[in-house]
């Protein structure tokens, strides 16, 4: 089994990191993938004119790495990989990408929800958003602790 | 309040947090170490902001994240940041 996990300041090309993530296999009936994109309207309306995550080198990677292989070592899952950016973020870019394979597919879909509720809350990052004029740290939701929650064994 | 005789200690500082006390600043503490939740006053007193003493500020020592009864060894990487908001 592999499990990856990268962390970049650069932009990525979500389809390309799955037809990577998808080339040569033939064991596996099942890949899902998740693509999370940085959105150019805030909760409120406001105009986001970029999505900044904060990181702390080292710290981070390792909550990304930590969070990969519990979901791997959870499901019953051939590979996964995370890719995550950090830095500034503009509309429509990819933020995080997540891929799971599997025999079949119920295992790669709980695999994916899994790993997505836990970075949403648990990676160590700390989002600010930016437009004109303003600058606003985003907290998590009441929602992403209750998604988590369902989770908690 | 006597001064105090000490070793400057680095912080750094991530998320909210930093948007008072700026990316990483220098504290003087014990040469003996202090506790973490001796190290927020002792920032307090240092820098005039209650930011650290504030709930959900949380901590770290060599990137692990800890409790305030951890104790900081002078020379160690400690780090003060807001609730992770995830990816």
């Amino acid at each position: 089994m592999a499990v990856t996990s990268r962390l970049q300041a650069e932009p990525f090309d979500a389809a390309e990191a799955l037809r990577g993530f998808m080339a040569g296999r033939t064991a596996d009936g099942a890949v899902v993938s998740f693509t999370g994109l940085a959105r150019g309207r805030a909760h409120s309306g406001d105009v986001v004119e970029k999505l900044i995550l904060d990181h702390y080198p080292g710290m981070t990677e390792r909550s990304i790495e930590e969070i990969a292989k519990a979901a791997a070592g959870r499901f019953d899952v051939s590979d996964v990989l995370v890719v995550h950016r950090h830095g500034e973020i503009a509309p429509g870019e990819a933020i995080v990408f997540v891929a799971t394979a599997s025999r079949h597919r119920g295992e790669a879909f709980a695999c994916a929800d899994y790993l997505m509720d836990r970075l949403k809350t648990e990676a160590a990052f700390w989002k600010r958003e930016e437009g004109p004029g303003a600058s606003r740290w985003i907290d998590p939701t009441d929602a992403d602790r209750e998604r988590l929650a369902r989770w908690s064994d | 309040m006597s001064a105090m005789v000490g070793v400057k200690l680095r912080i750094l500082l991530f998320g909210r947090v930093s948007d008072l006390l700026g990316r990483e600043i220098e504290v003087l503490v014990p040469e003996a170490g202090c506790t973490v939740g001796e190290l927020r006053r002792l920032v307090a007193e240092q820098t005039g902001s209650d930011i650290l003493l504030q709930k959900g500020a949380r901590a770290s020592i060599d990137k692990q994240v800890v409790q305030d009864d951890a104790f900081v060894r002078p020379g160690a990487e400690v780090a003060f940041f807001s609730v992770f908001s995830g990816g």
